[in-house]
């Protein structure tokens, strides 16, 4: 007797009962798995690739809704071959109406609500079922399955591991930029929880979508950061030419890491590189003969007469320092993409470190524009799954608790420190109300003065909607808390800032400073400005004529001193030549602001020879040194 | 009867991934860093943090250990930067950014007015205050060393292995006092494994079944094999099997007495606790590392704690066998009678045995460790029932451990209470029965406690040969 086993069983051991039930082979939809096992006949590959590979969903059903499902491509399936961990199998796999049908309906009326009723425009969106142990892997690498390899991320993953064990974090939705927009859920939970979920992951893929940020983001990502790796491995594994350890790329990615976000994040669409520039450049030595002028037959005093050895030395010299100078280039004006300026300039990266660099550098640009949408993203999501989940067809009795549980959950308040989730919700909520009111525009700024006049203005327009999804295209965070957080929103959410009397060490007390808007507008900008990273520019490449790198730091508040050291170094490692940065630093008693030059350099100083050695200086607004200084500033 | 396997892939049950969850690599090349086996460079990176977690409804830290990335970032005092670019929805909370009045300064929500005071910089050098799910609720608890505070609770989760924890401390220090001969006295453990493989059984090795039904399908079509050619018929099947296992094994017990009457607080409590979880940690890891050793096997973290088993017994006037979490939690407000303990001891290991493990520790097979935690009191005349049991247990186990935990009016005087009268029978450094008094659970103290009871001492009396 012949047993075929349509489901996969989930315990292992049940594998040799069986299943009774006669089901032809060619309708199982069993998930895939490809882990890179080596010596397999190629038939059974191909064969399981093919089964593999889930029908379309039927379209004439449902009034045409054709939702999208995640299919395996070819591509896909040798992106993870390379790497030698797939991911796929029994602990996951896609959402299908075979394997998932509950879960299908739902999603099949959320989808349908999202897009024909509310206007959403959402990328296809394909989720995943995943386990427990398997999303946190996949959550460790930002999404991604398959990403180049490194400690971190797992570091990452015991990070969420021991939250989730712990109860401190759940991890709500995970959703991937990527055309078709990848999102995972969670296999243990509650349906309810999945559908709060999959309309969560709408609000976010119908932002990536549409979000003028991300316009130039590269939609294959899943593919492109599976590449990355399989190129990185490539790198290892490559016999020819120098040996590359794999320690040696880890040090590398160390070092990367420590730079990651010195790119110019605020830019729409990242520099493309010019490729001439990747070959190591040296300035070339000037001809033996620069300068010389042959006389062909005449005798040697005479040619000494003409040629006059002190000149054409000085020629030659300053012909040798024009061509270093052209190699040099100082950028014509502060470049703030220091990753994309090293691998252009600098003259120590050998070719896999030019070529890897310039890989982890998309990656960055791949997330920046998340870094800079995070209030927005967040409020758009989260405004649209309240508005999805209390929909008359999505909604269900009886689980109004569960829904205002998980709301409440994700748009808590803290006491220090600022939510995005909430404020990107009661934001996108009061454009709507004033938009939908008319309380916007001169008359409304100007004319209508009176308290009551203005709580009862009503120009009955309902513009809000339109507004609303305006805003989501055309704004990034800064410009969206400059312009739209209001009084009103500032009072609902009873936000405040706050300082500290003195210096801010332990048990000093913090007070509450103000509830006014623009100094509530002025911190929140300065936490989120660039990413809520610190901005660092290349001023000059070749500072001194030495070769010297020539950071600044566009100051909106003071670097951590102890890692600023560190993180120079990893710079001056990828540079090869000296590396300096010019910031402020600020007195903690007596708030006193001053400009600070660190430099690293390698050197001899008392006749001790230091690798790595650093220096500090404060100098005068024109760059003029006024006295050495400790980390904290202090006149050493 | 044959078996055809349609439903997943063969790559997937041969890679062990969907049967026995794989180790992500990046995580394991991750715990060697931490746990010090690769990139000496990085090991001045890692620093010991602090993660909120939730137990029991409340917050409570969980030392960490990780490795820092050194980036430009916001200087909070002494706090950590955000940590952008993960797709995971963990909303870190916010920090403070740098104020132009030289104070650091923020955004936050809630109630008060311009002015008010609502809260102060905690020890991380970030905002401490009740905030909801923010940075709040900063710790008092400094690392292991200061024990299990009022609010404050230590876990040990897996972020670091205790087999890894035994190893930071110097293993060519410690050792297991007065071992007992293993050549003469070595103990076959009489015991099955399931390592295995048989033709027949109940238990199929799916694995292992499936490897040699592909093989089959390979030998006989070769390249052109297909997985419906997969047969597992029973000529590949395997199933797992018992052996035997006559191997040389060392075993231990070790036996946590303490006194639990009205005079032992919280306080005493905590650092018995984490005195225990150091002793244990180590006598743990140096058995395991014994018995891979007695195989001939490499030390792994699975060999931890091989042949070890625990005992907890608390004691005021009487004396009970209880389990660990009572161990620690229980509270009694009788008088002390430090004999009952040691009575029922004796009992556990060669009268009525453990009531709990349902077995004996005859202190000929077993390496018999007792540590025993008091504050020093006892009925005057109970110190003499005391040292006749001691008589005639000192031969037989490995050590006596007697940690005396000092309260405040005793001073710095050492001896006093229950260790003076020992250590006037037994002297200062007995090999085998043993005092320490500690007062407040410093570090140094925790050190003193492992230095006293896990230094190696000769019986008096006896040359050593050189």
């Amino acid at each position: 007797m012949h047993v075929t086993g349509p489901a996969l069983p989930t315990n292992t051991n049940q594998i040799g009962l069986g299943n009774s039930c006669e089901t032809p082979a060619e309708e199982l939809q069993p998930s895939f798995s490809s882990t890179g096992i080596q010596g397999l006949p190629r038939a059974i590959e191909i064969e399981l690739a093919n089964r593999c590979r889930v029908k379309s969903a039927d379209s004439s059903k449902e009034g045409n809704i054709n939702l999208p499902r995640d299919t395996f491509t070819e591509e896909e399936l040798g992106g993870v071959h390379k790497i030698g961990r797939g991911i796929y199998g029994q602990d996951c796999y896609p959402v299908s109406p075979e394997r998932t049908p509950e879960l299908w309906k739902e999603y099949e009326k959320i989808w349908r609500v999202a897009t024909k009723e509310k206007g959403l425009d959402p990328f296809p969106t394909h989720f995943w079922m995943m386990k427990r142990d398997i999303l946190l892997e996949t959550g460790a690498r930002s999404g991604f399955p398959v990403r180049v390899r490194h400690w971190s991320f797992g570091q990452e993953f015991e990070d969420l591991h021991l939250q989730m064990k712990h109860g401190y974090m759940k991890i709500n939705e995970m959703v991937i930029n990527n055309n078709p927009c990848r999102a995972y859920l969670l296999e243990e939970n509650a349906l309810h929880d999945q559908k709060y979920v999959i309309c969560h992951v709408m609000g976010h893929s119908d932002f990536f979508k549409n979000n003028v940020m991300f316009q130039h983001t590269d939609r294959k990502m899943i593919h492109r950061m599976a590449d990355h790796a399989g190129t990185i491995k490539e790198i290892i594994e490559s016999e020819e030419g120098e040996v590359v350890t794999s320690e040696d790329v880890e040090r590398f990615i160390d070092k990367y890491k420590s730079i990651e976000w010195l790119i110019d994040i605020g830019t729409l669409k990242p520099k493309q590189l010019d490729p001439k520039k990747y070959q190591d450049k040296r300035p070339e030595k000037v001809a033996p003969d620069f300068g010389t002028i042959n006389l062909p037959g005449f005798p040697e005093h005479i040619q000494r007469m003409y040629n006059q050895p002190e000149k054409v030395n000085q020629l030659r010299k300053e012909e040798q320092k024009h061509k270093e100078d052209e190699v040099y280039k100082i950028p014509s004006e502060p470049d703030a993409d220091v990753l994309g300026f090293l691998i252009e300039h600098s003259t120590v990266l050998k070719s896999w470190q030019r070529n890897a660099l310039a890989l982890l550098r998309d990656e960055s640009y791949y997330f920046a524009p998340q870094l800079q949408t995070k209030i927005m993203n967040e409020g758009w999501a989260t405004y649209w799954h309240f508005e999805l989940m209390n929909h008359k067809d999505i909604r269900e009795q009886g689980h109004a608790f569960a829904l205002g549980k998980h709301h409440g959950a994700t748009t808590a308040l803290p006491k220090f420190g600022f939510q995005p989730y909430t404020i990107g919700l009661e934001i996108f909520r009061d454009i709507k109300r004033r938009w939908d009111k008319g309380w916007y525009g001169p008359k409304w700024e100007d004319e209508i003065k009176d308290t009551v006049d203005r709580g009862n203005y009503d120009t009955k327009e309902m513009n809000g909607t339109k507004k609303i999804f305006d805003v989501r295209k055309r704004y990034r965070d800064v410009q969206f808390i400059r312009e739209f957080l209001t009084d009103e929103v500032v009072r609902n959410l009873e936000m405040y800032t706050w300082s500290t009397k003195g210096e801010p060490k332990e048990g000093a007390d913090i007070y509450l400073k103000s509830r006014n808007v623009e100094a509530i507008k002025d911190m929140l900008i300065r936490e989120i400005i660039n990413g809520g990273q610190p901005l660092i520019r290349v001023v000059n490449g070749n500072f001194s004529n030495r070769g010297e790198l020539l950071l600044d730091h566009v100051w909106t508040y003071d670097l951590r001193e102890d890692w600023l050291d560190e993180t120079l170094k990893n710079i001056k490692a990828l540079w090869g030549r000296p590396v300096g940065l010019l910031t402020y630093t600020t007195d903690l008693e007596n708030g006193e602001q001053k400009k600070m030059w660190v430099r690293v350099f390698d050197g001899e100083k008392g006749g001790i020879v230091k690798n790595n050695h650093v220096e500090r200086f404060i100098i005068d607004e024109n760059g003029k040194i006024l006295y050495e200084c400790d980390p904290q500033g202090k006149r050493k | 009867m044959s078996i055809r396997i349609f439903t997943t892939s063969p790559h997937l049950l041969l890679s062990g991934y969907g049967t026995i969850s794989g180790v992500d690599p990046d995580y394991a090349r991750y715990r060697e860093i931490i746990g010090k086996k690769a990139r000496e460079d990085l090991q001045g990176f890692i620093s010991p943090e602090k993660m909120n977690i939730l137990k029991g409804g409340k917050v409570v830290q969980l030392p960490k250990y990780v490795v820092q990335i050194p980036r430009f970032a916001r200087r909070v005092p002494g706090g950590t930067p955000n940590q952008p670019g993960s797709g995971a929805g963990s909303g870190s909370g916010g920090q403070g950014s740098q104020g132009n009045n030289g104070g650091i300064g923020g955004i936050g929500f809630g109630p008060g007015k311009p002015g008010q005071g609502i809260g102060k910089i905690g020890k991380n050098g970030m905002p401490g205050g009740k905030g909801q799910g923010g940075p709040g609720e900063t710790g008092e608890g400094d690392g292991a060393g200061e024990g299990a505070g009022a609010n404050q609770e230590e876990i040990w989760g897996p972020p670091i292995t205790r087999s890894e924890i035994a190893r930071i401390f110097d293993e060519d220090k410690y050792v297991l006092p007065n071992l007992k001969d293993i050549g003469n006295e070595t103990i076959i453990r009489n015991d099955i494994k399931w390592t295995t493989l048989s033709r027949t059984g109940n238990k199929l090795h799916p694995r292992r079944t499936l490897i040699g039904g592909i093989k089959e399908a390979a030998i006989e079509k070769g390249e052109d094999a297909t997985p419906e050619d997969v047969v597992l018929d029973p000529k590949v099947q395997r199933y797992h099997s018992w052996e035997n296992d006559e191997e040389p094994h060392a075993n231990a017990v070790i036996i946590y007495l303490i006194d639990v009457s009205g005079s032992m607080g919280d306080k005493e409590r905590g650092i018995a606790r984490t005195a225990n979880f150091y002793l244990s940690t180590i006598i743990q890891h140096k058995f395991g590392m014994l018995n891979a050793h007695l195989r001939g096997q490499e030390f792994s973290d699975d060999n931890f704690g091989d042949g070890v088993e625990e005992i907890f017994v608390v004691h005021d006037d009487g004396a009970d066998e209880v389990n660990e979490h009572y161990f620690y939690h229980t509270n009694r407000g009788g008088g002390t009678k430090i004999s009952t303990g040691y009575a029922l001891i004796e009992n556990i290991l060669e009268g009525l045995g453990s009531k709990i493990k349902n077995k004996k520790y005859p202190p000929k097979e077993w390496n018999v460790y007792v540590y025993h935690y008091t504050d020093g009191d006892n009925w005057m005349q109970d110190d003499s029932t005391v040292l006749g049991i001691f008589e005639r247990m000192e031969p037989k186990v490995n050590e006596i451990g007697i940690v005396q935990i000092g309260r405040s009016n005793h001073s710095n005087d050492s001896n006093y209470g229950f260790l003076k009268t020992v250590k006037e029978k037994y002297g200062e450094d007995h090999h085998k029965v043993r005092g320490v008094s500690v007062q407040n659970g410093t570090p140094e103290e925790f050190k003193q406690i492992l230095d006293t009871m896990l230094a190696e001492r000769k019986p008096k009396g006896v040359k050593v040969a050189t």
